[in-house]
């Protein structure tokens, strides 16, 4: 019996360095993940398991980049994700402010550019699939608000929606040293790598030179996994280093 | 303790290495659950704090670096934890005057070398595994990069590196260290079996100016292998020197890079396609008929492929190419740059490419040795014959050393795991008849223990003597690199340091005691690295690079009651040399080097320095070198080399003199 993952789960692994969040978590290996669905699929392991492999995955597309037989790595992974989180609708955003952090929207990052700016700075974390949303949405939850954004996607659908947007990669020099060295190997960012590259790929190197700087030379995990409501467990997992 | 996991995610994860046995284990439904705990240390406290933790429980302990090992070296099972070193992740500083970057041990290789090219320099080392491997990972299994003919194997690389084993704790070895630096060689390659990697300084280089890559078609292996050979003899330094077989100039010589979404192995079917009688099958076919297929694809052979390429500094680059060149030419075609290009644009890529293999039923594998250049053919021969009824086998010739170069076999065949085992044992019998050595640049693992062990002979006991120092208690990797060595010894195994007495710090016999101080990488070219040790009657690193992990080489050296170096005539009569003005002689000799020349001969006449060049691009050399630096030329004259008279040096800034001593060491 075959498996979509079977070539992906087996291969030695040039997606590997590619990455953010295998770099510093063996099991987020893009084939390492696929290894895990593929027992999950044969009914080797238990399908929760398959399903947490899954939301190590912060899908930023780096691995499909690297792959050396071409395989959909991304999508394959994609396609497990969906079974685990189905987005039903936009979240509200949390707190009231002029400003509010997307994407590293979690409490913590909007609280320290709120500390260091200022101002009030609200988070908000999209679904997985909010690009396909009616972008008119978008612009009635942000109306009067500027974004603060780290990914070429996430901008563009917001300033098609008439949302004010801000680099994460600028947003960020705002924020004290101390406030996101958090000394461990946690957060990645996959600004230098993804989509936000090839969009905009001066943010997006200041953006991976500042994560690097400000980590002490540790490569940090994908600011992307705030994508999804539901990897904010993957990222707390990443920072609490388990 | 450190930040550790029980959950079976994480288990898993570092469960197996890339072993292609276990990568078959795994395909079949038997995959491997791993150690009992995964530990991830951010330190070396955390990584001392984790050994004696270990101790305390009675658990053995696992280094991990990013599990790209093929020989089953870092494989984990139950009452084992593993330690994953990943965390150890910080790089810098750089020194670009010393040259040298200080890297933990958990650094993956190509972002160590994103970070040095962004910062104008290179690392040099450039194995295939880079993706998915790390620096800790390099030392342990004694790596051997793409580009080593210039740059050296990864232990040539290293200036000095900091460790923890169970017994010593934390510990400094080479420059500045405050172990004996005798420990290197064996600790070097010993796959986590006497210590820890935690953090390395290593030589870096410019990034190069200008790379010169070109294929040439020779009419057969032993053709190419003498002008391989004449390439090395001559000094003339290449960085890239591949020697694709007939069938792997069909199939691996034609890899086109990615951007082309065309693997080489659908080139390989398209060519079995088109064969008489395998037309239109499947896959399936040429696997479940190995013979017949090496069958055809030697009457089909023509010729082989050879890819060979300089680079560095222009000058310099351009001198050793044009002299390199024409060595190719007297008995080779010249085919144009676009080979080596390819070859360039997919150097990463072939090996990842293998897994539709195991996607279709059968099984793919690797095997690299080493030998002599006279022993290069028959080997190929010989390893070739051994397997074929089994697998289709393919090899190519690279890392190629003054004495000879390693043979990478690659392996695909139909079968279960008994089938994949006695490809192994069949061709390690074969490398062992044709007295090569078992291992290159893969390391030993569990793979190769008993070859390893068997070849090494008597002077495992080397290996042993360090364990019985550094880990009395067989807490690390068990299993590994020795076969006899008893996968859990009791705990309470007495230390002992017999037999340890030469190597007090500072009183290494290092290098080679009976022939003066030679720099290492100029022991090379006028000394075959063959210990013939008699009474027990075997040879140890019977060719250019040690057989079992650690280098027992210099162990044996000094410690075996009857061994002798088998050594040549330097080459003679075709040097050219010149007396550079200045009245600092070691701050000029350092900027020659850094200029990329790498003199055959250098010495300080009546306080000037001497440099001398051999081999063909000789004369070119001399002429590049002299239009830099004021100079005349001089009879060519044999300085002894003044490894020791650059300590005393008061005309530079001492940091800067270490550096240029490192500098002089570089490699081959």
């Amino acid at each position: 019996m075959s498996t979509p993952y079977d070539t992906c789960a087996l291969c030695p692994r040039l997606c590997r360095h590619a990455c953010p969040v295998a770099t510093v978590w063996e099991p987020g290996a893009p084939s390492a993940i696929a290894e895990v669905l593929r027992d999950g699929a044969l009914g080797r392991v238990d399908a929760s398991l398959a399903q947490l492999a899954a939301l190590a995955c912060t899908d930023c597309g780096a691995c499909q980049e690297a792959c050396a037989i071409d395989r959909p790595v991304p999508e394959l992974l994609r396609k497990f994700v969906p079974k685990v989180e189905v987005p039903t609708q936009l979240p509200p955003i949390a707190g009231t402010a002029s400003e509010v952090a997307v994407c590293s929207g979690d409490r913590r990052w909007a609280e320290a550019f709120a500390a260091q700016t200022g101002r009030a700075v609200a988070s908000w974390t999209p679904p997985a699939n909010w690009h396909e949303t009616d972008s008119k949405t978008f612009g009635e939850l942000f109306s009067g608000r500027t974004a603060i954004v780290a990914d070429g996607e996430d901008a563009r659908a917001l300033r098609g929606a008439g949302v004010v947007v801000v680099w994460l990669g600028d947003a960020l020099g705002w924020v004290t040293e101390a406030s996101c060295s958090s000394g461990r190997p946690a957060l990645a960012c996959c600004g230098g790598r993804g989509p936000l590259r090839d969009a905009h790929p001066e943010p997006a190197a200041a953006l991976a030179q500042l994560w690097w700087a400000r980590s002490g030379g540790q490569t940090l995990a994908d600011a992307r996994c705030r994508r999804a409501l539901g990897r904010q467990d993957v990222v707390d997992q990443l920072l609490a280093g388990t | 303790m450190p930040t550790s996991s029980t959950s079976t995610l994480d288990r898993r994860a570092v469960a197996r290495d890339r072993l292609p046995g276990t990568t078959l284990d795994t395909w079949q439904g038997r995959a491997a659950e791993g150690p009992d705990r995964v530990i991830w240390p951010t330190s070396k406290g955390d990584v001392a704090d984790a050994l004696t933790e270990a101790a305390t429980a009675g658990v053995s302990v696992v280094p991990w670096g990013a599990g790209s090992g093929v020989v089953g070296g870092a494989s984990a099972t139950s009452g084992q934890w593993t330690l994953d070193l990943k965390r150890l992740a910080g790089i810098g500083p750089l020194d670009p005057v010393r040259r040298t970057v200080e890297v933990d041990a958990g650094v993956n290789g190509q972002q160590l070398e994103d970070w040095l090219q962004a910062r104008g320099f290179t690392l040099g080392h450039s194995p295939s595994s880079i993706g998915c491997s790390t620096v800790g990972g390099w030392a342990a299994a004694r790596s051997a990069g793409q580009f080593s003919s210039r740059y050296g194997t990864f232990e040539d690389m290293i200036v000095w590196f900091e460790a923890v084993s169970p017994s010593l704790g934390h510990m400094r070895v080479g420059e500045g260290g405050d172990a004996p630096e005798a420990w290197a060689p064996l600790m070097i390659g010993s796959e986590g079996t006497l210590a820890v990697f935690t953090r390395f300084a290593l030589r870096v280089w410019p990034v190069p100016e200008h790379r010169r890559l070109r294929g040439w078609q020779f009419p057969d292996v032993q053709s190419a292998l003498n002008a391989m050979r004449l390439l090395m003899d001559g000094e003339t330094w290449p960085a890239v020197v591949r020697l694709y077989d007939p069938v792997d100039t069909r199939i691996g010589g034609k890899t086109r890079p990615k951007s082309d979404h065309r693997p080489w192995f659908r080139d390989w079917l398209d060519s079995l396609r088109s064969m008489p009688g395998v037309s239109g099958r499947a896959l399936s076919l040429p696997l479940a008929l190995p013979g017949l297929v090496n069958h055809v694809f030697d009457r089909l052979a023509s010729g082989v492929l050879l890819i060979v390429g300089w680079e560095g500094g222009r000058e310099v680059t351009d001198a050793l190419a044009d002299a390199g060149e024409a060595i190719l030419r007297e008995g080779g075609t010249d085919l144009g740059e676009e080979p080596g290009q390819r070859w360039f644009a997919s150097r990463h890529n072939v090996s990842y490419k293998l897994m539709p293999i195991f996607a279709d039923g059968g099984f793919a594998d690797t095997m690299e040795v080493a030998t002599t250049w006279a022993g290069m053919e028959p080997l190929w021969r010989a390893v070739r014959a051994a397997v074929r009824r089994d697998v289709v086998v393919m090899c190519h010739m690279s890392h190629v050393y003054p004495e000879g170069g390693c043979l990478y076999f690659s392996f695909a065949g139909r079968g279960d795991r008994k089938v994949w085992e006695r490809v192994w044992r069949r061709a390690l019998d074969a490398v062992a008849q044709s007295g090569a050595t078992t291992s290159h640049h893969h390391g030993i693992g569990r793979l190769k223990a008993s070859s390893a062990t068997a070849e090494a002979g008597i002077a495992r006991e080397g290996w042993r003597q360090l364990k019985r120092i550094l880990d009395p208690g067989g807490l690390l990797n068990p299993g590994v690199l020795d076969a006899d060595h008893p996968p859990h010894p009791p705990a309470d195994a007495p230390p002992s340091d017999a037999g340890w007495t030469a190597f007090a710090p500072g009183q290494g016999r290092w290098p080679w005691a009976d022939v003066g101080l030679v720099p290492p990488w100029r022991r090379a070219p006028w000394m075959t690295s063959a210990l013939r040790v008699s009474g027990p009657g075997f040879l140890v690193g019977r060719a250019p690079r040690s057989a079992s992990g650690p280098d027992l080489r210099d162990w044996a050296a000094n410690h075996l009651p009857v061994a002798r170096i088998e050594q040549s005539a330097p080459p003679d009569g075709d040097g050219v040399m010149a007396r550079l003005a200045g009245d600092k002689p070691w701050a000029i000799a350092r900027a020659v080097l850094h200029a990329d020349f790498r003199p055959g001969a250098l010495g300080v006449d009546a306080g000037q320095l001497a440099v001398g060049f051999r081999g063909p691009a000789a004369d070119a050399l001399m002429s590049a070198l002299l239009r830099r630096f004021p100079g005349e030329r001089v009879p060519w004259r044999t300085y002894p080399w003044p490894w020791r008279d650059l300590v005393p040096c008061d005309d530079e800034d001492p940091a800067a003199v270490t550096a240029w001593l490192h500098s002089v060491g570089r490699p081959r």
